[in-house]
C-alpha cells in the first residue's frame, strides 16, 4: 500500500514536469490540477508516535523510525467552467487516514454560483474555514513550512464540511474585504473506532487584505456527538452505577456524583465553538504569520487555545523560517466518586469508574509548545524542497499531540523532530 | 462572443522547465496597456494588483477589466510582477495554489508574447495587459500606473 502510494506521488512529480497544457482550439470547459507531498520524518520519541493529524493510527518514532505517512498526499482537483456564472470543483486527496490506509476521499465536491462578480454561493462538500491557512492546509507548496502548526491547526482535524456557503467581496479604498458564511454538517472517523458526528455547523469568517497586509478572525459552532464503544461503556457504566445507588437509601450522595460525571463528559450533541484570530505581512523578502485558534469543547472535549508566530525570509531560491508556537489544554481536575464510606465492592466499581474518567481526560491533555526551523528551496517554479527541525517541550503530565503511546512513555518530556518535504504543484 | 471566450481559443499556457532565474537577468521597460477604444486613462498600481490576482475585476470607476498573463519564465511577466504585485515567480505561483486549490480562482489566461497580447488587447476593449514598451502602438494605450505604496 505504502509502495503504491509513493510510487502514486513521484508519478505526480514527473506528471507536474511534464504536463504541456496545449490548446486544441476549443475552450477549456474542464481543467486538472493537483498538489502532493512527499515527506519523510524522524522523531527522536520511540515510545509513541508522532504524526500529524489525530486521524492517523501510526507515525513516526515507535513504530517506524522514520516515516512517511504523516506529511505525505497527493490532491487531484477537476475544475468545470459551465458558463459565466457557474463553476465546479472536485478534489480527490489521498492521506494516510484513520483506517491505516492511503484511500483516496473526496476532499470537496461543491458547484459555485456567481451571482454577481463579487458574490458567490457554493454548495456540496466545501473547505472548513477556521485559520488562515485552512483552506489549503493540505497544500504544502502553498506554505513555507512542512506542515501547519500543529500547535494551532491540529486543533480542528476536519477540513471539510457538507453544506452551503456564501462569500461576499467588497473593495474600499485600496483594500478588499471578504466575508464568508457557511452552514452545514460533517462526520470525521478517528483511528480506534471512534468517529465524531457534526450537525447544525455554522461559521463566519472575515478576511481583509490590505497591501501586503492581511487579517483574518472567524467564529464557528457545531454540534457534536461522539461515537466510541469505549467511552459508551463508561458513560453506561457511570449511569448504572449511579442509578442504583440513587435508589439506595443513604448511598445517594454517591449517586449523584456517578450520575454527574456521566452528564459532563458526555459528547452527546452538545455545541463546541472555535474563535480564531490571524494577520500576515507578505512584503518583499519577508513573510510574517501570526495566529490565535481557541477552541470551546464540551462534555470532556477540553478547551484548548493554540498560537503560533513565524518569520521567513526570502533569498532568491531559498526561504528560511523560524516558527514558535504553543498549544494549551484546559483539563477539569475530577476528583471523582467519593469511596470513602462506601461498602467494598461498590468502592471498587467507583475506583474503576474514576479511573476510567481519569483516562480519558488525560488524553484530552494536549498541551505543547515547540519551536521550529526550517528552509524551502524553491527547486523549480513548481517545485519546493523544504527541510524543517522542530523541538517540542510537553505539558506538565500531557502526552502532547504523539499517538500510540507505549507503557516506556513519560509525559511531561521533550522531543525533536526531522522532516523532510518535497511538495509540488501541477 | 465574450471577451473570454475568444480568448480561450486563443491561450497557449506553456509549461517549460526552464528555469525561472534564467529570465531575470533580462531587464526590459514593461507597460501596462488597455485597447485605445477604452476610456481609461489611469490606474494605482494596487488596483492594477487586484485584478492579476483575482481579488477584483473591476477599476474604482466601475469598468470591468479582465486580465491577460504572458507566460510563465517571460521577461515581461517577471518584471510586471515584482514591479506591480511586489512578488517573484515563485511568490505568484504559491499564491495561485492557494487559490485553485481553495476553489477562489483561476489564474489569468496567458497569451504567448508581447504581439499576442497586444493584438489581443486592441481588439478587445474590457481586457488588460502588459507588454514591453517597444511593442506598443496605436491600436492600444499605455495606462500610467502611480507607483506601489
Amino acid at each position: 500500500m505504502t509502495t503504491y502510494f509513493v510510487a502514486l506521488i513521484v508519478g505526480g512529480v514527473a506528471f507536474s514536469a511534464d504536463l504541456a497544457r496545449g490548446d486544441t482550439g476549443e475552450p477549456p470547459i474542464f481543467s486538472l490540477s493537483g498538489f502532493g507531498t512527499l515527506g519523510a520524518v524522524r522523531s527522536s520519541e520511540h515510545e509513541a508516535d508522532f504524526v500529524n493529524s489525530i486521524n492517523q493510527p501510526t507515525g513516526a518514532g515507535y513504530t517506524r523510525s522514520v516515516d512517511i505517512g504523516p506529511d505525505s498526499k497527493l490532491g487531484i482537483q477537476l475544475n468545470g467552467n459551465f458558463g459565466e456564472r457557474l463553476s465546479g470543483v472536485v478534489q480527490v486527496v489521498s492521506q494516510h487516514q484513520f483506517d491505516n490506509s492511503y484511500a483516496p476521499k473526496v476532499e470537496w465536491a461543491n458547484l459555485k454560483y456567481q451571482m454577481t462578480p463579487d458574490w458567490n454561493i457554493r454548495g456540496g462538500r466545501v473547505a472548513l474555514p477556521v485559520g488562515m491557512v485552512s483552506d489549503y492546509r493540505l497544500v504544502g507548496y502553498s506554505s513555507p513550512w512542512v506542515r501547519p502548526p500543529l500547535e494551532a491547526y491540529s486543533i480542528i482535524p476536519v477540513t471539510s464540511i457538507d453544506g452551503v456557503d456564501s462569500t461576499w467581496r467588497s473593495h474600499f479604498g485600496g483594500a478588499t474585504n471578504s466575508l464568508q458564511g457557511l452552514v452545514g454538517e460533517f462526520h470525521n472517523k478517528f483511528p480506534n473506532g471512534e468517529s465524531l458526528d457534526a450537525s447544525d455547523a455554522w461559521g463566519v469568517g472575515d478576511t481583509l487584505e490590505y497591501h501586503s497586509w492581511s487579517l483574518r478572525a472567524s467564529v464557528a459552532s457545531t454540534r457534536v456527538k461522539i461515537r466510541s464503544s469505549q467511552t459508551d461503556l463508561l458513560f453506561n457504566g457511570l449511569m448504572e452505577f449511579g442509578q442504583t445507588l440513587s435508589a439506595v437509601p443513604g448511598l445517594e450522595g454517591y449517586g449523584a456524583q456517578s450520575l454527574g460525571m456521566a452528564d459532563r463528559y458526555a459528547v452527546d450533541g452538545g455545541r463546541i465553538r472555535s474563535l480564531a484570530i490571524g494577520a500576515s505581512y507578505d512584503e518583499g523578502p519577508w513573510l510574517l504569520m501570526a495566529e490565535w485558534i481557541r477552541l470551546v469543547g464540551t462534555g470532556v472535549l477540553a478547551d484548548n487555545t493554540g498560537a503560533y508566530v513565524t518569520a521567513a525570509y526570502r533569498m532568491g531560491q531559498f526561504t528560511p523560517y523560524v516558527t514558535l508556537s504553543r498549544l494549551r489544554s484546559t483539563v477539569p481536575d475530577e476528583q471523582g466518586i467519593t469511596t470513602m464510606g462506601l461498602p467494598a465492592p461498590l468502592a471498587q466499581n467507583a475506583a474503576a469508574l474514576n479511573a476510567g474518567v481519569q483516562t480519558i481526560l488525560s488524553g484530552e491533555q494536549v498541551s505543547q509548545s515547540a519551536l521550529s526551523l526550517g528552509i524551502r528551496w524553491d527547486l523549480r517554479k513548481n517545485v519546493d524542497l523544504k527541510v524543517q527541525y522542530d523541538h517540542m517541550k510537553l505539558g506538565a503530565g500531557s502526552g502532547g499531540q504523539l499517538t500510540n503511546y507505549q507503557p516506556g512513555f513519560t509525559p511531561g518530556g521533550s522531543l525533536n523532530l526531522l522532516s523532510l518535504a518535497l511538495d509540488f504543484v501541477f | 462572443m465574450t471577451p473570454m471566450r475568444t480568448l480561450n481559443t486563443q491561450i497557449l499556457l506553456l509549461s517549460s522547465l526552464v528555469l525561472t532565474l534564467s529570465a531575470s537577468g533580462a531587464t526590459a521597460d514593461v507597460v501596462t496597456i488597455v485597447s485605445a477604444q477604452t476610456p481609461l486613462a489611469n490606474l494605482g498600481a494596487d488596483q492594477v494588483a487586484s485584478i492579476f490576482l483575482g481579488k477584483s475585476s473591476t477599476s474604482s470607476d466601475g469598468t470591468r477589466l479582465v486580465p491577460i498573463n504572458q507566460p510563465e519564465g517571460s521577461p515581461a511577466r517577471d518584471e510586471f510582477h515584482a514591479r506591480i504585485l511586489g512578488k517573484s515567480a515563485t511568490q505568484v505561483k504559491a499564491y495561485w495554489s492557494k487559490m485553485i486549490f481553495s476553489g477562489k480562482g483561476q489564474p489569468p489566461a496567458e497569451l504567448p508574447d508581447d504581439v499576442a497580447v497586444r493584438k489581443f488587447v486592441s481588439t478587445h476593449p474590457g481586457t488588460i495587459g502588459y507588454v514591453d514598451k517597444g511593442a506598443v502602438d496605436s491600436s492600444v494605450h499605455i495606462l500610467s500606473v502611480s507607483d506601489r505604496p
